[in-house]
């Protein structure tokens, strides 16, 4: 098993982990803190595809030749994931500031369809 | 029964999608290591071919970068980052709308004071987060980092400051500041249409490769982008922080 393999599978796991959390429970807390798991193993699966063995940070240096094999990692996969995190934070916030409307207009963080649906349900 | 069928459906899911992507050809189309844009960039130089070697103090790179994700994210696609820019202005833009008028009534919100320990550390830290956080973004051509984290870096020392002092920064000043930045990203746009006839093109070449003034487009880029990171973040914070906390209506 190579380190590719044992970094995809935990990324794998990350998105796993906020699938479970989104499905598992209610809480508007719970599932923006879920899609943010998600999206963190997206991008660290990301950030793997650009990986090679022995490949440095994609910057520049001496070690640096025009010729042969590129020295350093594939960069285009690691400028997409900065994008992806900036977009992600830009819209945690938003979500966040629905959660707190949320908990505003009805005093908890719990969305259900209809309370009183649900207690008859469970 | 309720707990465990997300938790099987998610598992489920999980080993389908490590099946998919983990074995046969599509693991060796993943992980060949390149997208094969890798390759092609930085190697060409559009005007002569490259130079065996290059090193710092050197020309013959496609791009005066010498991060070559800034060189993506600035350079190449440049007019992405203008997007992206603007999603995370209109992100926190709608985050003040939705929670528009749901402030905490009279001129001075009650607030805690401040322990002894977050307003004594708070200028050294705040003074640390700033030195850091310019320098960050000022090196993104250089070294991992850039506009981005530095804004960040710039935002957590504004509001480790807002909340050790209990002063606000003022919402016009951080709407000044947001639009300024935003108006500058665009102007410095424009100027590549009109000198080099395509917008966001780099305008001025650089020294050499690895110097500091290697890039001198990209510094001032990052820097725009850092002060509209860091001044949309704090005004993210304050409008989540200051908002009407239903459970302290018992409070004085």
């Amino acid at each position: 098993m190579n380190i590719v393999t044992i970094v995809a599978i935990s990324a794998l796991l990350l998105f796993g982990i906020g699938l479970y959390g989104l499905w598992s429970g209610r809480n508007v807390l719970r599932w923006i803190l879920a899609v943010g798991l998600m999206e963190t193993g997206v991008n660290v699966f990301l950030v793997l595809t650009g990986w090679r063995p022995g490949a440095a940070a994609p910057i520049v240096t001496e070690a640096f030749s025009t010729s042969g094999p590129l020295p350093f990692i594939d960069p285009v996969p690691s400028a997409l994931v900065l994008t992806s995190i900036v977009i992600g934070l830009g819209t945690t916030t938003l979500a966040l500031a629905l959660a707190v409307l949320h908990g505003q207009e009805h005093g908890n963080l719990d969305c259900g369809d209809d309370p009183g649906t649900l207690e008859v349900l469970e | 029964m309720t707990r465990l069928l997300p938790a099987l459906v998610s598992l489920a899911v999980v080993v389908l999608l490590g099946a998919l992507l983990l074995t046969g050809p599509t693991r060796d189309g993943l992980f060949r290591g390149s997208s094969g844009l890798g390759d092609t960039f930085s190697r060409r130089d559009a005007r002569g071919p490259a130079p065996d070697r290059v090193g710092p103090g050197s020309r013959g790179l496609e791009n005066a970068s010498a991060n070559t994700v800034t060189a993506i994210v600035l350079d190449y696609r440049g007019f992405d980052t203008l997007g992206e820019v603007t999603v995370l202005f209109a992100a926190v833009a709608g985050a003040g709308l939705a929670l528009f008028g749901r402030r905490r009534r009279g001129q001075a919100p009650p607030r805690r004071r401040a322990s002894l320990i977050l307003t004594t550390a708070a200028p050294f830290v705040v003074l640390f987060l700033f030195v850091v956080g310019l320098a960050v973004a000022l090196h993104g051509h250089l070294t991992p980092g850039g506009g981005f984290p530095g804004g960040a870096l710039l935002a957590a020392g504004l509001v480790l400051l807002m909340s050790s002092t209990g002063h606000e920064p003022s919402a016009r000043r951080l709407h000044l500041l947001e639009g300024l930045a935003g108006f500058s990203f665009v102007t410095v746009g424009v100027a590549g249409l009109v000198w080099k006839g395509s917008f966001l093109a780099h305008f001025t070449g650089g020294g050499a490769l690895g110097d500091f003034w290697s890039a001198p487009v990209t510094i001032l880029l990052y820097l725009i982008i850092a002060l509209k990171v860091s001044s949309e973040l704090t005004g993210a914070v304050r409008t989540l922080a200051l908002v009407e906390d239903p459970t302290d209506k018992e409070a004085p």
